[in-house]
């Protein structure tokens, strides 16, 4: 495997073979996501939601700079495709539910056999080495079939005081 | 006024105290506890909340905060289904009422005004920020960023709550960032990533928090502000404001001269927990202790996860903080405050920290507690405790939650009371899983002795070692008005008829209650609540534990707020979850198990333990049903569920036998 750059989620195609491993063993969990839902993962420090980062991140962006690459995951016929795509900010996504994990973390998953990653993400989820954001309501999601995947990695799919 | 007796043990919690001009008759403040969901959909407060807010002024304490409302017209600021509203005159006569009831009882009234920023919008299709950072909990609204001028307009709005709160006969305000509402928001570098004069340094990002408190202030001149802030935000990892940053920003409150700081801990969306039961009591005083540290004159409340009033009376003695501010304590047991002070406190039904409360009202109901039964039913006759017109002798079979609390229940009503349980003591199931319990044995273990002094106290017998059967029943006939099956459940073994070799396994309620060894390693057959607890704790125990579960995900029985908890415990002790898989076949050697994709695995094993779905023991109705005049039934041996609806139903039960 390429060695990781500094911001961006590594786009070979053996990353991107790797991602599509892990789909594809994990099948069941998506077999009831309606065609065309989208989840995307970017590389956290690309997409500036560090403290006080992100604001610049986003100007850059609306300047026609190139948004980082976002490695898109994209549900046909109850499995998860893998593709590229880019990231142009929030509102333009064109995701459901995006995944902005820390370059150590994404290493560490792509050094990861196929059957540990979606528990790797789990737990950096768990420990902030990732982050989770959604743009859509959870009956939208839950009507999308999302709950079991969400389950699954350990959110709360409502919200938690806890 | 005589002193009571817990009064003098406890004498710095019932000392007298002063906010502002006002003064308190002991160092308690009611926390804002009280966003229930029972009011109407436009804000209005209900008769339902109005009989709750009665109870909440009774209860004894010097200072009582009144629900969040929000202030503004549009319901930006709503967080909650039925939230109660303050933004325009229409409110007023209820709010009236509530001032009215808390100056009643001799306490000092401060309306909470609650912006929810983030977490709000709660009937519009987006909330309001001061920078668009998407939502990580999919409860909640799409973000719009704030403008100068929004940022304005609810600065007003505000300072009209909190003028139109003092002019219903609230004494003071308070405003709110508990939890991650719009203050958090501003203060907070996770959510507020604004480059005008609102974001960037922390000084840029508390000047919404000085023109608040500026804002109200001056509306309110003569009257208390208080406010609640984060020691600990606990979304550092996520970007947010580290502990220290959450200190600056308490120096800028004070700076403004704030009357009063409520230290608060964690947001929503905090990946860790705040107030759960997982967290010790007394967990986080240190904040409240740093805060009092770095601000003398200013007062400090404090309460989260502090549910024992002696705790709170060593604090406030060693000056870590001045008013006790309880919450949840208080939705479990209103009397509290006066069990303390006439030194009743083995008679507290503690705060079990189950989070079956705030778990409701993310599911637009109105909150319940786990404890209390009676809670937000306070205008219904069918859940007061009152004098039984007929005196009825009651047996009631089976001590566990719903048995027992049927049997206090109805002892208190003047039923004689006698109990069966074919048990040497009482509690039966939840004894043991409260001492297997990894978050906090002590809060399920606090039921049971609960029931151990309210049974002794209200002259309730109880017969150990005696199994209800038809015989036993014939040798009692005529001796009883009512049988109470309360004889919970059990394993269902039937569910494994198909399984070869089942004779082999274990069953789940036996290894809880420590009647048989169990091996190193170790299958749970079934990852509902039950097998979770046994596997968690054998795990700790140090034994390889693997969960074998048909469905396609773990805790299917658990409470929505703690699902993500076993998940975490099922992965930090390394057991190995097998979903939408069977079990074929048990044999000297380990399981041989079968997933939903025909993919066959032998798991080795040198103890297979049942915990499949639960069966109810209503073996009884049929066995009594000629015997007895009257026949009722409670809790799990009606459809097995758990502690919640053992304790309701009980409850329920004895009010009106
Ligand atoms: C049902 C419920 C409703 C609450 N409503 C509010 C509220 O309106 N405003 C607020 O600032 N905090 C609210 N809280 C938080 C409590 O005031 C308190 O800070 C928290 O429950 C921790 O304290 P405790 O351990 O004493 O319960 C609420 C808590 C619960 C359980
Ligand atoms: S529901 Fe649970 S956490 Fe909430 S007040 Fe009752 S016992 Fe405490």
């Amino acid at each position: 495997m390429g060695a990781i750059e500094p911001g961006v989620e590594p786009l070979d195609a053996a990353a991107a073979g790797h991602w599509q491993v892990v789909f594809d063993r994990s099948a069941g969990l998506f077999a009831g996501l309606a065609d065309g839902s989208r989840m995307g993962l970017v590389a956290r420090s690309a997409l500036g939601a560090v403290g006080g980062r992100h604001a610049a991140g986003v100007a850059a962006m609306l300047a026609g700079a190139a948004g980082p690459r976002m490695r898109a995951f994209e549900a046909r016929e109850g499995a998860i495709e893998v593709r590229e795509s880019t990231y142009s900010g929030y509102a333009r996504a064109g995701v459901e539910i995006l995944f902005a994990v820390d370059d150590a973390a994404l290493a560490r998953m792509r050094g990861l056999a196929a059957d540990s990653v979606l528990g790797a993400l789990k737990l950096a989820l768990r420990t902030g080495d990732a982050m989770f954001y959604v743009f859509r309501t959870k009956y939208e999601l839950q009507d999308a079939g999302y709950e079991d995947f969400l389950d699954t990695l350990g959110l709360a799919f409502l919200g938690a005081c806890r | 006024m005589t002193v009571k007796p817990g009064e003098r043990k406890l004498p710095e919690l019932f000392r007298p105290g002063r906010i502002g001009r006002f003064a308190t008759r002991n160092l308690i403040k009611y926390g804002a506890c009280c966003v229930s969901n029972y009011n109407e959909r436009d804000g209005r407060i209900s008769k339902r909340e109005l009989a709750r807010t009665r109870i909440i002024a009774g209860t004894g304490c010097g200072m009582i905060t009144n629900q969040g409302a929000y202030p503004d017209p549009l319901g930006e600021g709503k967080a909650y289904f039925r939230q109660v509203a303050i933004h325009d005159d229409r409110f007023l006569p209820e709010f009236e009422e509530i001032a009215g009831y808390i100056h009643d009882e001799g306490a000092v009234a401060i309306q909470q005004i609650l912006h929810a920023g983030r977490y709000g919008g709660i009937d519009l299709g987006y909330c309001i920020q001061p920078s668009i950072v998407p939502q990580t909990l999919p409860h909640f609204r799409p973000p719009r960023e704030m403008s100068v001028a929004d940022i304005r307009a609810v600065v007003d709005q505000h300072a009209t709550a909190a003028k139109r709160a003092i002019r219903a006969g609230f004494d003071g305000t308070e405003v709110t960032s508990f939890m991650g509402y719009l203050l958090a928001n501003f203060n907070s570098r996770f959510t507020n990533q604004r480059t005008d004069a609102y974001g960037g340094s922390i000084e840029n990002r508390g000047r919404f928090m000085r023109e608040l408190i500026d804002g109200i202030k001056q509306a309110t001149p003569d009257h208390p502000l208080i406010i609640r802030l984060n020691g600990a935000e606990l979304m550092d990892r996520w970007g947010g404001n580290t502990e220290d940053e959450c200190f600056e920003l308490m120096q800028q409150a004070v700076d403004c001269g704030v009357d009063m700081i409520s230290v608060t801990v964690g947001w929503q969306e905090a990946p860790e927990s705040s107030i759960g039961r997982d967290i010790a009591p007394g967990h986080w005083n240190y904040l409240a202790a740093r805060a009092k540290k770095l601000f003398p004159n200013t007062l400090i409340a404090f309460g989260n996860r502090l549910p024992d009033p002696r705790m709170a009376n060593e604090c406030i003695a060693k000056g870590e903080f001045d008013f006790w501010e309880v919450c949840r304590p208080l939705l479990a047991d209103p009397e509290l405050v006066h069990k303390a002070a006439e030194d009743r406190l083995d008679e507290v039904r503690r705060c079990v920290g189950s989070l079956n409360c705030l778990s409701r009202l993310f599911r637009d109901l109105p909150y319940t507690c786990t404890m209390n039964p009676a809670l937000g039913h306070e205008v219904e006759p069918e859940y007061q405790i009152r004098p039984a017109a007929v005196k009825k002798r009651i047996l009631v079979v089976g001590a566990g939650p719903a048995g027992l609390e049927c049997a206090i229940t109805a002892a208190k009503r003047g039923h004689t009371v006698v109990v069966l349980d074919k048990g040497d003591r009482i509690g039966g199931n939840l004894v043991a899983y409260a001492k297997l319990d990894l978050a906090r044995s002590e809060d399920l273990s606090s039921i049971v002795s609960h029931y151990e002094v309210m049974t002794r106290k209200l002259g309730v017998e109880i017969r150990f070692n005696t199994e209800a059967t038809p015989k036993l029943m014939r040798g009692l006939l005529h001796q009883f008005d009512v049988a109470v099956v309360a004889a919970g459940a059990r394993i269902d073994r039937a569910r494994l008829a198909g399984v070869e070799g089942a004779g082999r396994m274990l069953d789940a309620i036996d290894v809880a209650h420590g009647r048989v060894a169990t091996g190193r390693e170790v299958v749970v057959v079934g990852a509902g609540k039950i097998g979770l607890v046994v596997a968690e704790s054998l795990a700790q125990a140090g034994a390889k534990v693997t969960i074998v579960e048909e469905d396609k995900r773990i805790a299917g029985d658990v409470m929505p707020s703690f699902k993500w908890r076993h998940s975490a415990w099922v992965e930090e002790l390394g057991i190995e979850t097998l979903t939408q898989t069977r079990v074929q076949r048990v044999t000297a050697s380990g399981v041989d198990v079968v997933s939903e994709k025909g993919g066959e695995r032998h798991v080795p094993a040198d103890t297979v333990i049942a915990a499949t779905p639960r069966l109810p023991n209503q073996q009884l109705f049929h066995d009594f049903e000629w015997m007895i005049d009257e026949l009722h039934g409670c809790g799990d041996s009606l459809v097995p569920r758990g502690l919640d609806a053992a304790i309701h139903e009980g409850y329920r039960l004895g009010c009106r036998l």
